[in-house]
């Protein structure tokens, strides 16, 4: 995916659904970091997922950025491809996305049948 | 889009304000208007009450909902009966509030030994509670 | 149509009507037939064509963008307004889910004469165990079927032979003789947000995706919405019906779950009695699932987590702890021992404020060509979709202010 991009195509996919490369929910675009704001070409950096990404989102979201823990950066050479969702090209677990389901995942695996 | 803050705010005023006012109660004489919502409530336990009795002697109902639901209907009762005997009126509507809470004391009882009772006590209490329902109605259209 | 096709369409409108009913159609309704007759009946069928629109334009959107509606309501409205969405219909849903669990316990105990304390736990429980070990289909399914014992009530209604010269003339608005205009107005508001519940086409369209629609169901999305919700309006009317046919005339005003049933019994005998019992027991067990996994779909989809019954809980396990949470936060709530019937009220009226909050999303995203390409919303949808706003706007703003001027409908 090309690194030069419009800004206001970057924050159309602010708050979109992150798809990982086997089609599964690995959590939505929270932040995006871009270099070069002030240039002719500005480009998106990476997306910043979960955690403390919420902190630029008003009271509501510092309030939650500070109950989570650190976000998760992707950097944006691993989009695969742009449509109403962000396809990642790899897993979520090799970029440490859905580490939330991993870390309740032992407590709900307790009960028979999950 | 920004209308939504003003939409939340508005929610969570409303959310205080409601539960303020659910809070509150009506301390106080008890007016013309409060009598009258007492004597509707007890109109309406007694005919419940009643109905029930019919129907329980008539077979239609089964034992267990028979006692459950006349236990509740006596927990209501009971407690109109505790609020009139120590509530407070103005001097022209004492006889009127004695009455109720009188009706209250009996509805109560009919409705505590529907829970337990033979066929023939659940006819003698279907009676009672009828005749109190009517009195009940009575009481309350005088008040009008 | 071939034959699983009706198949399905009629598996999925019997659902439809057994689940329609829930806790808080049942007081209104019963509520409003004790003090007004039949004068309201038309409120309900104001509130069957609202829910019919709006859950609708919800599985269409599921069925074309193949995703949930409130999966979109992030990512169309940004991110202040989606959490402002998320917390209005979670605190709705907590509520509902409490009221639903205390009618399920109330059902139980009229059925068994356990105490009633001891089985708030043992329903919360059961549903949750129900909830964890049926597959989605088999959920609906199950609760909805065994709902039909509502359709008790209908036989009643005809049985308590009510002037049906009177039930006609309810189905236009007119008079308010028996209570005043504020308390009719209230049942007005609270027959309608009865009626048109946000949890319910919330998942509904989540249901959608876990049923894989695609564009071949979208037929198949209107029929069972259309017929399900009208015939679940019926049992709404049966209600209502009897209880102005029966207890209008005795002035008994039903403070109760066990008092509908009263009203079968005195009607059909011990077999009403039951099948009214067991009716609204797994209705309203229902709708306790339902609003507990709307809640975990909202969660999962504001923060874009794995969702769904189809995933193993253990690999959607942030998802399956919200709806958990939200069976254990509203078990909390109903030991506090708050009369379920009160608690009813409540969580109806308070779904009626965050009616335009829930309900205005939908309207957006149905008419939003990146996501539904052709088949955005076409004008009939959208006339009777915004006049519906319009409406639900309206009473959101008089909703509270009419629940306490009336102390809750009582004068």
């Amino acid at each position: 995916m090309n690194k030069v991009i419009d800004v206001d195509i970057a924050l159309s996919i602010l708050d979109h659904q992150l798809v990982d490369g086997d089609g599964q929910n690995c959590g939505k675009v929270d932040d995006l970091e871009i270099a070069g704001l002030d240039t002719d070409s500005p480009e998106i950096v990476e997306i910043i997922v979960g955690g403390n990404a919420w902190r630029s989102r008003g009271l509501l979201g510092r309030l939650a950025a500070r109950l989570s823990g650190d976000a998760v950066h992707v950097p944006w050479p691993e989009v695969d491809s742009v449509t109403s969702v962000v396809t990642l090209k790899r897993p979520a677990a090799e970029l440490r996305l859905n580490r939330g389901d991993e870390r309740w995942a032992a407590l709900v695996g307790k009960v028979p049948g999950s | 889009m920004r209308g939504f803050r003003k939409e939340s705010r508005l929610l969570v005023l409303g959310l205080i304000v409601g539960l303020v006012g659910a809070g509150c109660g009506s301390g106080g004489k008890l007016g013309v208007k409060a009598l009258s919502q007492e004597s509707k409530s007890l109109r309406s336990l007694a005919a419940e009450g009643a109905l029930l009795a019919q129907d329980a002697v008539s077979g239609k109902t089964t034992r267990v909902y028979t006692r459950e639901h006349s236990s509740d209907l006596y927990k209501a009762a009971s407690q109109a009966e505790a609020s009139l005997k120590t509530a407070e009126t103005e001097p022209e509507l004492e006889p009127k509030l004695r009455q109720l809470a009188v009706l209250a004391a009996q509805v109560s009882a009919d409705l505590n030994r529907l829970g337990s009772a033979s066929k023939e006590e659940e006819r003698a209490v279907g009676r009672e509670l009828q005749a109190a329902a009517k009195e009940s109605k009575k009481i309350g259209e005088g008040l009008k | 149509m071939s034959v699983k096709n009706v198949l399905a369409v009629a598996l999925g409108i019997m659902s439809a009507i057994g689940g329609f009913v829930d806790i808080g159609d049942l007081v209104f309704n019963t509520q409003a037939g004790a003090i007004f007759g039949f004068q309201l009946l038309w409120v309900v069928v104001i509130g069957v064509v609202g829910i019919i629109v709006y859950s609708e334009m919800c599985g269409r959107v599921s069925a074309v963008a193949k995703r949930p509606v409130f999966d979109l309501v992030r990512e169309r409205t940004g991110f202040g307004a989606g959490l402002a969405t998320l917390i209005a219909s979670e605190i709705v849903n907590l509520m509902t889910c409490a009221a639903e669990i205390g009618g399920v316990a109330i059902c139980f105990q009229l059925l068994s004469g356990l105490p009633y304390r001891l089985l708030i736990p043992l329903a919360v429980i059961g549903l949750a165990v129900c909830s964890w070990v049926l597959p989605f289909r088999w959920l609906e399914r199950v609760f909805g079927y065994l709902g039909l014992g509502l359709l008790v009530f209908a036989v009643a209604a005809i049985k308590l032979h009510p002037d049906w010269g009177q039930v006609a003339h309810g189905f236009v608005p007119g008079s308010h003789s028996g209570g005043s205009l504020m308390v009719y107005l209230y049942f007005v508001v609270g027959l309608l947000g009865a009626a048109m519940t946000p949890y319910e086409v919330y998942f509904y369209s989540s249901g959608a995706v876990e049923d894989r629609w695609g564009l071949k169901e979208l037929r198949l999305n209107q029929v069972t919405s259309i017929i399900g919700y009208v015939l679940g309006g019926f049992l709404s009317f049966a209600l209502m019906i009897v209880a102005g046919a029966l207890f209008l005339p005795l002035g008994i005003s039903p403070q109760f779950l066990g008092t509908p049933a009263l009203a079968a019994e005195h009607a059909l005998g011990q077999l009403g009695l039951l099948l009214a019992l067991v009716g609204i027991l797994f209705a309203v067990g229902g709708a306790a699932i339902e609003t507990s996994f709307a809640g975990g779909y909202n969660m999962a989809q504001f923060f874009g987590w794995r969702w769904g019954k189809r995933e193993r809980p253990a690999r959607a396990s942030r998802f399956t702890l919200s709806w958990l949470a939200i069976f254990a936060l509203a078990l909390l709530l109903v030991m506090t021992g708050y009369d379920p019937v009160k608690l009813t009220e409540f969580s109806v009226i308070f779904s009626v404020v965050a009616l335009p909050l829930t309900y205005l999303p939908i309207l957006l995203i149905a008419n939003d060509r990146a996501y539904m390409g052709s088949n955005v919303n076409g004008k009939l949808a959208n006339v009777l979709g915004g006049l519906y706003f319009l409406l639900i706007l309206v009473i959101a703003v008089v909703a509270i202010p009419l629940m306490l001027l009336t102390h809750g409908g009582q004068g």
